[in-house]
């Protein structure tokens, strides 16, 4: 007949994983973005929609951000980069956003039969108007900020308060908001 | 850094891992109608938002802010561009709440139409109305709204009205932080791409719709 573990022994176990969990390197969950997807590959290839025209850089920074700083690559598909390939990784768009609305990362296609889901191809939508309608005249970054943010949800990443995953203006002009946080590359380096 | 658990950290985290993780009984419960809603509404879809910084903010902000109780999710919004690729790849982008109104906190109610707002939400792509109306399990709904009736993302695209929204309706668009649910099964409210932990000090903590409403009639 099987024993039955007592109820304090399994709840100490479950604690101990739990803390064993949270302390180890990779313990953010991973994907952890809104529908816990990754990219198809590293290759993130990206373009822009024709009304990207704003601050084009912004999206190009992005990019580099994370071709720079992890194993991925970034690559335009084409040249002029004017997005035409469903497939592309990164579609930027330029949007009048909702009220309060920074930036919108959103997947326009999927490949549910994968594990984890893999998520093909992104939206990323910046509201110009809403990024440099603050308090203060950190603009440059702010716009940055939001399309590191943006591209970081397209690979798997989810929001904290230590990088530019954090949500909302940034509290200062520093590079941490224009970067992901140790974890994050290493979380990414781990999949990619 | 943030890997870095003090020992008041420890504590907390022994005890909200007992309480929570391993009872089954976790605060965020997803696992309730209404947090199985919120996922399947909201998967695939990430926000960066300016917060609103207090009820006294979203007041000022909002152009109405209602609460009700969440009766339908109808069809949303298309958007069409000038380049075909476009419009199809925006297909099927958003859905409406339509929220029957209990009270306006704030704003004119004549706003309010026949007793409902329309509210347009963006979803995850995968998620067909027919489900999210089936998935809707009608909770407690507070939304600050702004007025998106001749809004477009862009000047060269058109947005076509949903068409279960009567055509002299307002339509609306929630604050990131400013829509939250509840269910009578949930020990605290949902947001759609929000977190009650991410609303800023003033709000006082609301773990709640009500907390929520109330801190937003006192400001009203």
């Amino acid at each position: 007949m099987p024993k039955r573990i007592p109820k304090a022994i399994g709840l100490v176990a479950c604690v101990v994983t739990t803390l064993i969990a949270t302390q180890s390197p990779a313990y953010a969950q991973f994907p952890n973005n809104g529908d816990s997807t990754v990219a198809d590959n590293a290759v993130h290839t990206y373009c822009f929609t024709s009304g990207f025209t704003t601050d084009p850089s912004v999206g190009s920074y992005a990019m580099a951000v994370l071709g720079n700083t992890t194993d991925m690559d970034d690559l335009f598909p084409i040249d002029p980069p004017f997005c035409q390939f469903r497939e592309t990784d990164v579609w930027w768009f330029e949007s009048n956003l909702a009220a309060g609305t920074r930036g919108v990362r959103d997947c326009a296609d999927y490949n549910l039969a994968a594990s984890p889901d893999i998520c093909t191809s992104s939206d990323v939508e910046l509201d110009f108007a809403e990024l440099d309608d603050a308090v203060d005249v950190d603009d440059w970054e702010d716009r940055r900020k939001t399309a590191v943010h943006e591209v970081g949800h397209s690979v798997g990443l989810g929001h904290d308060t230590i990088s530019a995953m954090k949500s909302g203006e940034i509290p200062d002009t520093s590079l941490t908001w224009r970067t992901y946080s140790a974890a994050d590359i290493a979380d990414i380096n781990g999949h990619y | 850094m943030h890997r870095t658990l003090a020992l008041p950290g420890l504590i907390i985290a022994l005890a909200a891992a007992a309480i929570a993780g391993c009872t089954g009984d976790s605060p965020r419960a997803n696992s309730s109608a209404v947090g199985t809603f919120v996922s399947l509404t909201a998967a695939g879809v990430n926000i960066d938002y300016t917060p609103l910084t207090s009820p006294q903010d979203a007041v000022a902000k909002a152009d109405l802010i209602v609460e009700g109780t969440l009766t339908s999710v109808v069809d949303g919004i298309g958007l069409t561009y000038p380049n075909p690729l476009y419009t199809e790849r925006k297909a099927n982008s958003y859905a409406t709440f339509v929220i029957t109104v209990d009270r306006v906190i704030s704003g004119d109610p004549a706003k309010v139409h026949n007793g409902r707002v329309y509210a347009t939400v963006h979803k995850s792509r995968p998620a067909e109305i027919d489900q999210l109306a089936a998935a809707n399990p009608h909770p407690r709904i507070v939304a600050v709204l702004d007025d998106t009736t001749n809004w477009s993302p862009a000047p060269d695209v058109r947005v076509n009205r949903p068409a279960a929204a009567p055509s002299s309706a307002p339509l609306y668009a929630p604050y990131t932080d400013g829509i939250w649910l509840q269910g009578p099964d949930d020990a605290q409210m949902h947001g759609l791409h929000a977190d009650p932990d991410e609303l800023a000090a003033p709000w006082g903590r609301p773990r709640t719709v009500s907390q929520f409403s109330a801190a937003l009639q006192r400001a009203a």
